[in-house]
């Protein structure tokens, strides 16, 4: 409720920069604090804390299966471990994210309006995690959805910013419809939209298929891609990388990857319940994604957009490793895909909100144009090695616990997280190596560091992800998240992936290292190969998609106003003809008219002439 | 009681009689003659508040030529209402001649009431050609040429008349209509008996100017004075469908041979009359237009020979009547053309609120008569099963409000000619007591009709049950 | 206040207390004063004296007030309602022409009460948009009330002659205003309606005459009428011209023509009524006839009307996406409500009839704030054209606010009223009309690109320094566009009432969804699934 609070507050009265921002962030405060006050209650518990509010409850019939009766939508908030842990995250960085903008965004407009959206989507996903109703999940998730446009749209004066927020509010409004379409469908056919409920009547209530599980499985599980920014769905967040303010970047991207994943955990039995194949094609889309989005991140030329990338690689690990680590017989290991995330989430808040600071204090969103900010400001170029860090070895629990080296999966992740590896020391090596050129109107020299104020949030960040990190490779934390007993792999294994990580790293420090423009205009070269690539794709899709489908609805408009102005010539005519009648000789005209039409009719009508 | 039955007959004949032998030996002061309308109004009133209260007693006269029954007696009211409203509402400085102005309506009036009683064919002709040459007279008095071809589609038309007539009565050796029915009830419908009935509907179907024989009537309406154009598309054309609804209850024995023919009349009119009252722009003319289509109507309402149906032919017969009649007197000088009532709702607010309402009520627009009265024949043709025709009617009523829109857009939205440029042509019809009471008294009919329209249907039921109906 | 007195001193009506502190406040004749009152006013302010224009925001000032009068007295009545009563309430029965079966017959059930609220809510908001209306101010007010006096009343006919009645009494008034107040191709539009909703006409009074006779002709009375047992043939006619019925207002996708033109050259007043409540009444006679009436039909013509409902999404989406008229794609999004709720009566699933019935609320609002906020743009902005306006929102913050909350509203989003009428319409139709219902999200996906253009178009984005001078929405324009915004978001987080926590009992506001759910069970009981068998 504080959140709730602080944003109506905020909308309502507060107008002035510092006010609002503060307000926002006790709000955030509080709710921090409330949430480690209820960890620490759950902490020696296993049974999770359940409280519901009635929404809806509306009797449709009187009549038919007891379960299509009635509708209702309870807001169920429903705490466990999990939630807690995964909402401390979330609160963790959105706290972060105000402070740095506080300092970093002073520039930025609408500062009432930023803060207390920030203050809607934290009360938003708050909603979600607690939520164990599937509608009210999805009340929640399309709320916190809408918030998120408004955020990364914020900048309204900017016409970049505006014409790439449109993919924001487009492409994920598409997925949001796609999962509350798998939503719709498991009611339509189990009538229920309760999990406890839901779950243990999926292959017993009367009329199910298999095929009905395939479909909401799939369209579920698009559903929560489109939000954990999986490629390709990841453009809402790359496009708006580096146009949308930093903070409300960053917050959107770390936020919705820890709710998402969150969430495809809660929707793991319904995904599960459907056949072998189509979770194999889950987890294989997933790792797909994986690897394409660390390539893309790799040759990506605008540090905020690898870093987006970096984190959607992650995330589409992590999820492979929930739907992978889900179909162990014994016990599960998805967990290990959720505590990846978990770390994973501020590290990448971090590396975000410190490139920006980078990246605005040098003018530039070019990586070739950078250099040289480990001699210039030092302790963001710090925090960008060490978030980097981070980010590259955030996978190493989940794959070490849940999958196994010698499989095609392992090889897939393996490569996505060498490529992330590779990613993020390239992030770091471009920015904070090598020479910062002169360029038209920008003194190198001017370059400072970042005020005090802004430099610890995302340092925080780094501490608090490391820190996840190491938990995520601890069975204790597995086991404390969710409420199962986890055994732990072999030593061998965590030096295997970290093994694979490290060589990353390594190799591209060394690239980096002997020729930094080299290896960029190489990864330049690539991306700009693929640029053209994409608008060329695009104008297809203008060409013989959108183009014609638009055109017809001018054609269809074309034809309706042929059509009534037809009708109105024809009408018009017809009275002229009529009003005509009355300049006729009237005499002679009456007297034939009367014999033809009373022969004709008499001779017509029926019965008279049989 | 019985005796006082034929007062409204004779108060009417008295006052018109006495109008015009007054007129033609000039004993009236020029003071008295500007009180003239006003006392035919109040005449006509007394005699309907007369027929109201004494018109319920059934009795017959003169050896059964006439009976009063509930037919008259709804016939009677209306045409006398009619007649009473129009010459109140009457811009008499448009008129030609005060006096023939003042007892042609009683005329014709006395035509419809001598049509509601009479019982046998003979009166039936009597009555419409009274009415009918009340109409004449008042045409010629303003274009003679008008008069005289209206005069000769007249004679065309009575002519069938008789013509069928005659034939009823040799096929049936018969001349009283009761008589009638009973020898139909049986006989087989055969050509020779077919011929001569659709000559004699032709013939009324001219007097109604009813489409495709509006010809003549029409165009002599738009030619007179307002009061004659309203005698001609109101009050005569009620009577000639009057006398359409006497034979039509006559021959219902043997539908076969009216029925279709009403059926192709009746759907030319509805959807013709809409289609011209759009074309058309001068407001005198949309309105005989949107007569002509409610004219139509009243004859699909006869298609169903059966009394529900003439029973709504009647209570449509009773709003078009009103309307019809006192639309165009309401309408007054300002009939030049769309010029004229420009801004008529700014400049004469009443006036323009009649020719509202009887636009609409003639488009049968909700909620004023006209839309009850064709929605009662709706609700007939359905129950007959009489689908198409009943489509074709409502797109005819949806033709017709279209077309009363722009009427009144040009009423109320657009703005009025300044005085400078307003001519003789465009003159704006004068205020006088007397038209404001007249528009006024038809406004509260024409709004009225439908939310009394129980008593109302219920009597013309009753008339409809009269005629023999079941 | 003489109003309130009589109603306090009116015998009590016959439905029961419901909440507590029920019956207070009733009476016989509610029905008729929501029809009559805005009548007699109009008469009224037709009749008073108007030296030079003196009195022009006398007669705003009056319309207001029945409007506020009229909501009161509605708002006390949705409070007694008895909810979860199938029957009838509120029931006013008068012979009328007994000689054709016609009754002076009104009531209203669950969906009945939903529209009248929101035909009083329209009410309001249509004469605080017509504030600005400066000339022939009687002739506009007087046609207005008489637009919502037959809007009312054919919410609540309960017999068939009466709703044809008011049904065609709202074309002409509003074809006047259109005419009078309207933009530069005000004469198009006015025919284009007159011909639609003429047609409209037409196939009512045909499908009704069918039905009266189909039942023996002798009660135009919906008790008789919709309750009676006819052949599948005569269903499938009757229904298909009840469909093309509604669907001219609705509209649905073949017989949309006139409201591009309408909703986008009617004044913001008109368009907001037109948009919120009379387009509305076209769904609410396929509820009344096709749904509740004719079952066989029903079920032979849902895929029919499926795919008019995703037809008309997915055009008006793609409509939405090419126009450069800033009126135009509110005139087209506006469309987008209208087709959710006909997919929701396609469903023929309990859950599917009373998202419907919420989304007539809910879409209605909808509508009516995206036209209205489009409209009340385009005039303060002083421009249409896409191509010119550009980076408003720094300097209409309060207008960018509303036009945001509007297009979140058509899409449908979490805490606004449209999104339970969404949920519930969606997971009704997945059931019996899958492939409608992708459709309709695909529509709906498009719709949202088409917002994602236009907010991206007008509101963010650099200013256009060539465009005319902007002021942001004056202080009727906010509030009329704000009591929308405010009733979406009401109904979005109450749809059940506020409850006291704990206790089920609704505080102040009864709760749209309980209040709806009169009468929907019923009408749906044809479509209830078959009860499983036992043991599974």
């Amino acid at each position: 409720m504080a959140p709730l609070a602080g944003f109506v507050l905020a909308l309502s009265s507060v107008r002035t920069r510092r006010s609002s921002a503060n307000l926002a962030m006790f709000a955030s405060v509080v709710m921090l604090l409330t949430t480690v006050l209820v960890g620490w209650g759950l902490a020696k518990k296993s049974t999770p804390f359940q409280a519901s509010y009635q929404y809806i409850n509306l009797p449709v019939a009187f009549s038919g299966p007891a379960n299509f009766q009635g509708f209702g939508i309870d807001i169920v908030l429903r705490a466990d471990h999990l939630n807690v842990a995964a909402l401390i995250v979330i609160e963790l960085c959105a706290i972060a994210a105000i402070g740095w903008h506080q300092v970093m965004g002073r520039s930025e407009p609408g500062a009432a309006r930023f803060y207390a959206l920030v203050s809607g989507l934290l009360f938003a996903f708050a909603g979600v995690l607690v939520s164990w109703d599937l509608a009210e999940l999805f009340t929640f998730w399309g709320m916190g959805g809408a918030v998120t446009y408004l955020l990364l749209a914020h900048r309204w004066g900017s016409d970049e910013a505006a014409r790439r927020a449109r993919v924001a509010l487009a492409l994920p409004f598409i997925t949001d419809l796609s999962l509350l379409c798998g939503i719709a469908w498991l009611y339509a056919r189990y009538g229920t939209n309760s999990l406890d409920a839901l779950v243990p009547i999926l292959h017993t209530n009367p009329g199910w298929t298999i095929r009905s599980l395939v479909v909401a499985a799939v369209l579920l599980t698009i559903g929560v891609g489109g939000r954990l920014a999986l490629w390709p769905l990841q453009s809402w967040i790359t496009r708006t990388a580096t146009t949308a303010p930093p903070a409300a970047s960053a917050m959107a991207q770390a936020t919705w990857s820890v709710v998402g994943i969150v969430v495809l955990l809660r929707l793991m039995p319904v995904v599960f319940a459907s056949n072998a194949q189509t979770l194999k094609v889950l987890v294989y889309g997933f790792a797909i994604s994986a690897v394409v989005a660390g390539l893309l991140a790799v040759i990506a030329g605008e540090p905020r957009r690898a870093v987006a990338l970096l984190g959607s690689s992650i995330s589409a690990v992590g999820g492979a490793v929930v739907i992978h680590g889900y179909q162990s017989s014994t016990y599960t290991f998805a967990i290990a895909g959720v505590a990846c995330m978990l770390a994973a989430a501020p590290a990448r808040a971090a590396m975000f909100l410190a490139v920006s600071t980078i990246s605005s204090a040098m003018r530039t969103d070019e990586l070739s144009e950078m250099g040289d900010a480990w001699g210039r400001m030092r302790t963001s170029s710090v925090t960008l090695a060490g978030s980097g860090l981070v980010l590259a070895l955030s996978a190493l629990g989940a794959l070490a616990f849940a999958v196994t080296t010698r499989s095609y999966l392992g090889v897939a992740l393996g490569e996505a997280v060498l490529l992330v590896a590779v990613g993020a020391v390239r992030v770091f090596m471009g920015t904070s190596t090598g020479a910062l050129r002169r360029r038209r109107a920008f003194e190198p020299d001017r370059v400072r560091e970042a005020s005090s104020g802004a430099l610890g949030w995302p340092y925080l960040l780094v501490v608090a992800g490391a820190g996840l990190l190491v938990a995520s490779l601890i069975r204790g934390w597995l086991d404390f998240i969710d409420i199962h007993k986890h055994s732990s792999p072999a030593v061998s294994t965590f030096l295997l992936w970290l093994a694979v990580a490290l060589v990353g790293i390594a190799a591209a420090g060394f690239a980096f290292a002997r020729n930094k423009d080299g290896a960029l205009r190489a990864s330049a070269l690539a991306g700009s190969w693929l640029e053209a690539r994409a608008a060329d794709s695009a104008a297809v899709a203008e060409r013989f998609a959108v183009g014609p489908a638009t055109d017809l609805t001018r054609r269809i408009d074309v034809w309706l106003a042929a059509g009534e102005g037809a009708i109105g010539r024809f009408a018009d005519a017809a009275g002229r003809l009529a009003t005509a009648g009355s300049r006729a000789p009237a005499v002679p005209v009456i007297i034939v008219l009367t014999v033809v039409l009373a022969l004709v009719v008499a001779l017509l009508a029926p019965g008279v002439l049989r | 009681m019985r005796n006082l039955v034929l007062l409204p007959e004779a108060l009417v004949v008295a006052g018109a009689a006495f109008i015009l032998l007054a007129a033609r030996f000039a004993w009236l002061s020029p003071a008295a003659r500007r009180r003239l309308p006003a006392a035919a109004a109040v005449v006509a009133l007394v005699a309907f508040a007369l027929e109201l209260w004494v018109g319920a007693t059934l009795a017959t006269y003169f050896g059964g030529a006439l009976v009063q029954d509930r037919f008259a007696l709804f016939a009677k009211a209306a045409a006398l209402l009619a007649a009473a409203l129009a010459i109140a509402a009457a811009d008499w400085g448009a008129e030609d001649s005060t006096s023939l102005g003042v007892a042609m309506p009683l005329l014709a009036a006395f035509g419809v009431m001598v049509i509601a009683s009479a019982a046998d064919l003979l009166t039936l002709w009597a009555g419409l050609e009274l009415a009918a040459a009340a109409g004449v007279t008042l045409v010629a008095v303003r274009r003679p040429d008008l008069g005289l071809r209206l005069l000769v589609a007249g004679g065309v038309a009575s002519g069938l008349l008789l013509l069928g007539l005659a034939f009823l009565y040799a096929t049936t050796g018969n001349a009283d209509l009761a008589a009638i029915r009973a020898v139909m009830i049986g006989t087989t419908p055969t050509l020779s008996l077919a011929i001569p009935v659709l000559l004699l509907m032709s013939a009324l179907a001219m007097r109604a100017t009813l489409a495709p024989f509006q010809l003549a009537g029409l165009s002599a309406g738009l030619g007179a004075s307002p009061l004659g154009a309203g005698l001609v598309l109101g009050l005569v054309a009620a009577a000639a469908a009057t006398v359409a609804i006497k034979l039509a209850a006559t021959l219902v024995p043997v539908p076969q041979v009216v029925s279709p023919y009403l059926e192709v009349l009746a759907a030319i009119a509805m959807v013709g009359g809409g289609l011209a009252a759009i074309a058309a722009r001068s407001p005198r003319v949309r309105m005989a237009y949107l007569a002509a289509g409610q004219v139509g109507w009243v004859a699909a309402g006869l298609v169903t020979h059966f009394r529900s149906g003439l029973a709504a032919s009647l209570f449509l017969l009773g709003a078009f009547a009103v309307a019809a009649t006192c639309g165009p007197a309401v309408l007054g000088r300002a009939e030049g053309g769309e010029a004229t009532i420009a801004g008529l709702g700014a400049v004469r607010p009443l006036r323009a609120a009649g020719l509202a309402f009887a636009l609409l009520s003639l488009a049968g627009a909700p909620p004023l008569a006209g839309f009850f009265g064709e929605l009662a024949v709706a609700a007939a043709l359905a129950q007959s099963g009489h689908f198409v025709l009943l489509a074709l009617g409502v797109l005819g009523s949806v033709l017709s409000l279209v077309a009363v829109a722009g009427t009144l857009r040009l009423m109320y939205i657009q703005s009025p000619l300044e005085e400078a440029r307003r001519g003789a042509l465009a003159a704006l019809p004068a205020v006088t007591v007397l038209s404001s009471l007249g528009v006024a008294g038809f406004c509260l009919v024409v709004a009225a009709y439908g939310f009394l329209g129980s008593p109302i249907l219920g009597l013309a039921n009753q008339g409809a049950e009269a005629l023999g109906l079941r | 206040m003489i109003l309130l007195q009589h109603i306090a001193l009116a015998s009590p009506s016959p439905t029961p207390a419901s909440v507590p502190g029920a019956n207070i406040f009733t009476s016989p004749l509610l029905m008729s004063l929501t029809i009559w009152l805005p009548v007699a006013v109009s008469l009224f302010v037709a009749a008073m004296p108007n030296p030079r224009g003196r009195y022009d925001q006398l007669m705003k000032q009056i319309a207001f007030f029945t409007n506020l009068g009229l909501v009161f007295v509605l708002f006390v009545a949705y409070n007694q309602f008895q909810a979860f009563l199938p029957t009838m309430q509120y029931e006013e029965k008068v012979p009328w022409l007994q000689a054709i079966g016609v009754t002076y017959h009104l009531g209203v059930d669950g969906p009945g009460m939903v529209m009248l609220m929101l035909s009083g809510l329209v009410g309001i908001a249509s004469v605080l948009a017509s504030l600005g209306i400066r000339e022939r101010v009687r002739s506009y007010v007087c046609l207005l009330l008489l637009v919502q006096a037959s809007v009312n009343g054919a919410i609540v006919a309960r017999d068939m002659f009466v709703l044809i009645l008011f049904w065609s009494a709202t074309a002409v008034p509003l074809a006047l205003l259109i005419l009078g107040w309207g933009g530069p191709r005000r004469g198009s539009a006015t025919w284009r309606l007159l011909g639609y909703w003429g047609l409209g006409t037409a196939a009512l009074v045909v499908g009704t005459m069918a039905l009266y006779a189909a039942t023996g002709g002798s009660s135009f009375d919906m008790d008789v009428l919709l309750k009676a047992s006819l052949t599948p043939r005569i269903q499938l006619a009757v229904g298909l011209v009840m469909i093309v019925a509604g669907a001219t207002r609705l509209p649905l996708f073949p017989l949309h023509g006139w409201v591009r033109d309408v909703l986008s050259e009617a004044p913001p007043g008109v368009a907001v009524v037109v948009a919120g409540a009379t387009t509305r009444l076209g769904a609410f006679l396929l509820l009344r006839t096709l749904i509740g009436a004719l079952p066989a039909a029903a079920h032979l013509l849902s895929p029919l009307l499926a795919a008019l409902a995703a037809l008309t999404v997915i055009y008006a989406g793609l409509a939405a996406i090419r126009t450069v008229d800033v009126r135009h794609a509110g005139a087209y999004l506006a469309m987008i409500p209208g087709g959710v709720t006909v997919l929701g009566l396609a469903a023929l699933s309990p859950l599917g009839i009373a998202g419907s019935v919420l989304s007539l609320f809910a879409g209605g609002v909808a509508a009516a704030l995206v036209v209205g906020a489009c409209a009340t743009l385009a005039e303060r902005a002083q421009s249409r054209s896409l191509l010119v306006l550009g980076g408003l929102a720094p300097r209409m913050p309060s207008l960018s606010w509303l036009l945001i909350i509007a297009s979140l509203a058509v899409l449908g989003v979490p805490i606004l009223a449209t999104f339970p009428a969404e949920l519930m319409t969606f997971f009704g139709a997945f059931k019996n009309q899958p492939i409608g219902a992708f459709a309709v999200a695909v529509g709906l996906a498009l719709a949202a690109v088409a917002f994602a253009l236009l907010l991206r178009r007008v509101l963010f984005g650099a200013p256009n320094p060539d465009a005319p001078g902007v002021s942001d929405a004056s202080l009727g324009e906010s509030w009329y566009l704000g009591l929308l915004a405010g009733a979406l978001i009401w109904v979005g987080v109450f749809p059940g009432g506020p409850k006291i926590p704990g206790t089920d009992t609704p505080v102040f506001d009864p709760g749209l969804v309980n209040v709806m759910a009169a009468g929907i069970s019923d009408m749906a009981s044809p479509y209830v699934g078959p009860t499983p068998p036992a043991g599974q």
